[in-house]
């Protein structure tokens, strides 16, 4: 998977240097967590994309999301939880050339994501001796989603110029956990594996996209 | 002699059976309060050997028993059996039969079957067969020609556990209990941690039921006659597991012999339960090194994912032990110079008697010793008239297949006076290690040694030991049985409030001031009978909250014990007092 990434930033890197359109964007939204026990919080992205044709083009995100966990007896205990999903979609645009142009994407994947338990919760297992742990790994992700641009300013060419952008998008992935409870006192642990902890979600996002 | 007052648990047993051999009828004049002098050194040279012809299948008490039917007639048998604690009805008497064990390293017991039908033929019944072990009632005449199975290895009398009281729930604050009580348990679903207190007896439990009990416990007695109530003892330990974790479901089971234990056990198994708390101990049961079929039910429980959190034991005071010594090479253990009695005072109505044991047992093969062949017998003794009487004897035979033990009791006298017990080489090849445990005693037995007092199955590596503390002010309780096991490992592995609060036994009072000693001390539950359900109802309450296992938590406990007594573990305290709270 990480070869994957590398190769796709590789290209997209490359393809920056092509003379083909780009375009780059900044969102922020609101993320809801479709995982058991998983909250709502807030979402974030930084694109960049550059058309293949005049119909489609690639685009990578590196998102930000972030997820109050409410806790459960056999998954994550209370805490928060930050996904960051990087991304390579391919985008179909509808109606080239006129202010108003939806667009779906596909794509997929890999999130990097970081756990951590309620400090209160995680006080009061300290406070009888015992040190509370729990960790989630990245994992694969999947995206779908659509979302229309907005022409704001034109640019000098068709294609470029500043667009606000509407879009929703979920993202499909699970990843593993685990979890450790050890006594200060005599170091004596118990551990155990989250296996599947689904993390998926739907981003609603506004930003603005530059074309140049 | 040491004659100060001990902070010793009544173990005391008021008996009014009608009879025996010292017994005169209560009468209140004759309770005497001062205590005369105790006797001197005592010499038994010339004394007889009082060996009988015995079969070597029997046990000394049956094999007597026997003689007695047949030479002197079914009363005076009856009246024996009454003295020596034998039960007997109209089936005839109850025994224990050790059947062969032909295929016993398969697990496989044919001829426990074989002895039932033997039992059966000879006009008995069997109640309970476990492996090797077959439990019944046999008139009396057929004991001999039962024992003389070929399916038969050994006939005795049923070895019965004694609850180790009297000695609450101060325990919950002292160890930190109450803060964890209030916390959510983590990666914990299973509700409250299933705890089954095995014991002698419940008496009175209903009543405490939504109280001082979970509103709704299991009930089950693996007794042979299904008494439920057969002792209070049980009704304060499952007290004690409640106050320390009130959302722990309560099993409340009794059994008896080892036959009905093991039934026991295997029950609470198949209910799925994680912590037995036995408040029990066995004398004469085992090599003290972990070993025998008490602590072959440790292990099984153990092996089944159950921690088994048992008392040491109130024997510390009960308990000498050496080697045979013969200065004056007269056949009778010089104890101390030429002293050739072991002596105890007993309070009046209280029943006294002596387990001996020696380093005989040959080797554990998971059903039975491969047997002892230094045969030692021992007398018991009152002092009346400025002199020793002998009351009575045990003689076992010895002969290269037998346990190496000798038991005499259970007497009493209407007034308080001195007992004596003597130790007397009847065929041995070598000086073996002796050890005595001696009940009834209100003080510390002359030339007492507390080390190694541990009972059965407080031994067992697969048990979590504990000992008594006070709960004021973690002061050592001169009572709770010391360690090590006889192959010197580290027992009791910890100790916990004792001399607590139940509604059984009542309030723990403070210090009385002028007080002659907490044994006399109204109220309160003094013994490791408190401090076992203490260190039981701490690790249940520590499974419901956390996701350790059972082997898990009791290594924590041992951890977490604040230390006491000597720096590191010692013999008295084990790691210390038990703790839930942060180290």
């Amino acid at each position: 998977m990480k070869k994957s990434l590398a190769l796709g930033l590789a290209v997209l890197i490359l393809a920056s240097f092509a003379p083909a359109a780009k375009r780059l964007g900044l969102a922020a939204g609101y993320a809801k967590q479709l995982g058991s026990g998983f909250g709502g919080g807030l979402a974030a992205g930084l694109s960049f994309g550059f058309e293949l044709t005049p119909m489609f083009a690639v685009e990578a995100r590196a998102g930000l999301i972030t997820s109050s966990v409410s806790g459960s007896p056999t998954g994550l205990s209370k805490g928060s939880m930050t996904l960051t999903p990087l991304t390579v979609a391919l985008t179909a645009r509808f109606g080239k050339g006129s202010k108003l142009v939806p667009y779906g994407v596909l794509g997929a994947g890999y999130s990097a994501n970081s756990f951590k338990v309620d400090p209160g919760v995680k006080s009061d297992w300290t406070g009888l001796g015992l040190t509370l742990s729990e960790s989630v790994k990245g994992g694969l992700i999947v995206l779908a989603g659509g979302g229309v641009d907005y022409l704001l300013k034109p640019g000098p060419k068709p294609g470029q110029g500043v667009f606000l952008n509407v879009e929703i998008r979920y993202l499909m992935g699970k990843a593993d956990g685990s979890w450790s409870l050890t006594d200060t006192a005599g170091g004596e642990e118990a551990a155990g594996v989250l296996d599947g902890l689904d993390l998926s979600s739907l981003v609603f996002g506004v930003g603005l996209k530059y074309g140049f | 002699m040491k004659t100060k007052n001990s902070f010793k648990p009544a173990l005391a047993v008021v008996c009014f059976a009608a009879f025996g051999l010292i017994l005169l009828a209560p009468s209140k004049a004759s309770l005497q309060t001062v205590r005369p002098e105790a006797p001197g050194p005592a010499d038994l040279s010339g004394g007889e050997a009082f060996k009988d012809v015995l079969n070597p299948k029997m046990d000394y008490v049956l094999a007597k028993l026997y003689d007695i039917d047949r030479v002197e007639g079914a009363d005076r048998a009856r009246a024996f059996a009454a003295q020596r604690g034998v039960e007997m009805d109209v089936h005839g008497v109850r025994i224990e039969v050790e059947s062969s064990a032909q295929n016993a390293a398969l697990g496989l017991f044919p001829e426990s079957q074989a002895v039932k039908s033997r039992v059966q033929s000879l006009g008995g019944f069997v109640e309970r067969i476990h492996k090797n072990l077959v439990q019944g009632r046999l008139p009396i005449p057929a004991l001999d020609a039962l024992s003389s199975s070929p399916s038969v290895r050994y006939v005795r009398v049923p070895l019965r556990p004694a609850p180790l009281a009297e000695i609450v729930s101060e325990g919950v604050a002292v160890t930190g209990a109450d803060l964890w009580q209030s916390v959510s348990a983590y990666r914990n679903t299973g509700g409250g941690t299933k705890v089954a207190v095995l014991d002698a007896g419940f008496t009175g439990y209903q009543a405490l039921l939504g109280t001082e009990l979970p509103s709704a416990v299991t009930a089950k007695s693996f007794r042979a006659d299904g008494n439920l109530a057969a002792e209070v003892h049980g009704t304060a330990c499952a007290e004690i597991v409640h106050d320390m974790a009130p959302n722990a479901r309560l099993w409340l089971v009794n059994s008896g012999s080892l036959a009905e234990l093991y039934d026991a056990v295997e029950y609470l198994v198949e209910e799925g339960v994680k912590v037995i708390s036995y408040s029990m101990g066995w004398w004469n049961a085992g090599d003290g090194k972990g070993t025998g079929p008490v602590c072959d039910v440790v292990d099984y429980a153990a092996e089944n994912g159950i921690l088994w959190v048992n008392s040491a034991g109130n024997s510390a005071e009960d308990h000498w032990e050496g080697t045979f010594a013969d200065s004056d090479n007269d056949g009778w253990l010089n104890f101390s110079g030429g002293d050739e009695i072991l002596q105890w005072w007993v309070p009046a109505y209280t029943v006294t008697g002596a387990y001996v044991n020696w380093d005989d047992w040959g080797t554990w093969n998971g059903s039975n010793y491969s047997g002892s062949s230094q045969d030692y017998d021992i007398t018991l003794y009152y002092y009346t008239g400025g002199q020793w009487k002998v009351a009575t004897s045990s003689q076992n035979m010895q002969t290269g297949n037998q346990w190496p033990v000798e038991q005499v009791g259970d007497y009493y006298g209407n007034a308080g006076m001195w007992w004596g017990l003597a130790i007397k080489k009847y065929s041995a090849t070598r000086n073996c290690k002796l050890e005595v445990f001696t009940y009834g005693n209100s003080d510390p037995i002359e030339y007492n040694v507390p080390q190694g007092s541990l009972l059965i199955p407080s031994d067992s590596p697969s048990a979590l030991t504990v000992g008594a503390s006070d709960w004021r002010d973690d002061s050592y309780h001169s009572y709770s049985s010391r360690g090590p096991t006889h192959n010197g490992a580290d027992k009791p592995d910890i100790s916990a409030p004792s001399g607590v609060s139940t509604s059984t036994y009542g309030a723990a009072a403070g210090p009385i001031a002028g007080w002659p000693s907490f044994a006399l001390m109204p109220s309160a539950f003094y013994g490791t009978s408190a401090s076992a359900p203490c260190a039981a109802g701490a690790a249940a309450l520590f499974l419901e909250k956390t996701p350790f296992t059972p082997e898990q938590t009791a290594a924590v406990l041992k951890a977490r014990a604040v230390d006491l007594g000597d720096p590191g573990a010692d013999y008295k305290f084990g790691r210390g007092r038990l703790n839930l709270k942060k180290k």
